[in-house]
């Protein structure tokens, strides 16, 4: 099975992975999902207000693209807020079980 | 800035006023294309209106746009059409009857464009309408 | 919270398209005045002049940039100019009835499109504010 288990007294702790490790790894996985989402979600924005803006220069005049952008803005922003507290209620439960 | 779409109602308002006021002297100028006999002596002679930007002088930019008024009413100087009718009750020494300077198809022709002018009018007033309505419905 | 775009340029937009409505009405309103010349709201060229020098839009931020410009780009005031070009009609009345018609169905519609957007932006500060709840 495990490499740190031999026969019944054979038991090398050093060979079990640590659960701090485990831990940390965690830790990075969901600070980077976190911050990717929260990256991508603003770019998102970022381009609706930039679109909206050209919209009122007179710089665009499809109203779709105008009112796609919106939507993605729209839609992308309340997604991200959904999966974010998904991702720390996750994170709280792990947290949990270490104790 | 509320007060500039209601500012449109006025100026359109204005516009359909003038417009129904230039009907109504149509109105006149055919009703009396024949009467060879007024108050004043002589045929009718036919009138139109002269129109003017109307502005108010207490404030500037845009806010002194008041639409457009009507500045006076004149009479149409052309000749009278001769008719030669001796029997006529209002013929002249030489048996000629006066008639009015009205043509009609020239009043027709003047009254579909009242008419028109007046739709337009209406339909600033709906724009306008669409673009409170819109404007009440932010965030909901 | 309010330096955002959207509610310092579509706000600042809807004021001169409000102008831009009074003008066009003046304009159908007096269509058979005798020498009135049309009159137009000059305004897109200006914003656009300010949306091109403006960095914040691009999608690099530098944060403290950000708030000066746009605070800035909410200021644009409109104006009116008078178009004194040639009538065809002996009156001098130069006003194109079927113009100003469409220029303000345009108006209208930019208008109500840019009253949608606004909403959507208030609406996505609404969930950001909720989280999601």
């Amino acid at each position: 099975m495990t490499d740190g288990i031999n026969g019944i007294n054979g038991i090398d702790p050093n060979k079990l992975v640590p659960e701090k490790t485990k831990q940390e790894d965690k830790n990075l996985d969901f600070s980077k999902l976190l911050k990717d989402a929260i990256e991508e979600v603003n770019s998102i924005q970022k381009n609706a207000d930039k679109v909206a803006a050209d919209y009122a220069a007179g710089n665009i005049t499809d109203i779709h693209q105008v009112m796609i952008a919106a939507e993605k803005a729209s839609l992308s922003l309340q997604l991200t807020t959904e999966v974010t507290n998904r991702i720390v209620e996750a994170y709280k439960e792990i947290m949990r079980m270490q104790i | 800035m509320m007060d500039g779409l209601f500012k449109v109602l006025d100026i359109a308002a204005s516009g359909m006023t003038a417009e129904r006021f230039r009907l109504d002297v149509i109105s006149q100028n055919l009703a009396n294309s024949d009467t060879t006999r007024t108050e004043e002596g002589g045929p009718y002679r036919r009138k139109t209106v002269i129109f003017q930007e109307a502005l108010n002088e207490s404030a500037n930019g845009s806010k002194n746009f008041g639409g457009v008024k009507v500045s006076s009413i004149v009479e149409d100087p052309s000749p009278f059409r001769l008719v030669y009718d001796p029997n006529h009750p209002d013929a002249d020494a030489e048996g000629y009857v006066s008639y009015p300077n009205v043509n009609v198809l020239r009043e027709m022709v003047d009254m579909m464009s009242a008419q028109r002018a007046y739709e337009m009018n209406a339909a600033v007033v709906n724009s306008a309408k669409s673009m409170y309505n819109s404007a009440l419905g932010i965030g909901r | 919270m309010f330096d955002n775009i959207n509610f310092e340029i579509i706000p600042n937009t809807m004021d001169a398209l409000s102008l831009r409505q009074n003008v066009i009405s003046q304009n159908i309103a007096n269509y058979e005045t005798p020498g009135y010349k049309r009159k137009y709201v000059d305004f897109e060229n200006e914003l656009q002049k300010a949306l091109s020098e403006d960095s914040a839009l691009t999608l690099k931020v530098n944060r403290d940039q950000h708030i000066n410009n746009t605070l800035s780009l909410g200021k644009i005031q409109p104006n009116i100019q008078i178009d004194d070009s040639k009538s065809l009609r002996d009156d001098g009345n130069n006003v194109d009835p079927d113009v100003e018609l469409v220029r303000m169905t345009q108006n209208t519609l930019k208008y109500n499109t840019l009253s949608r957007l606004m909403t959507y932006a208030i609406q996505r500060y609404e969930t950001a504010i909720r989280g999601g709840k």
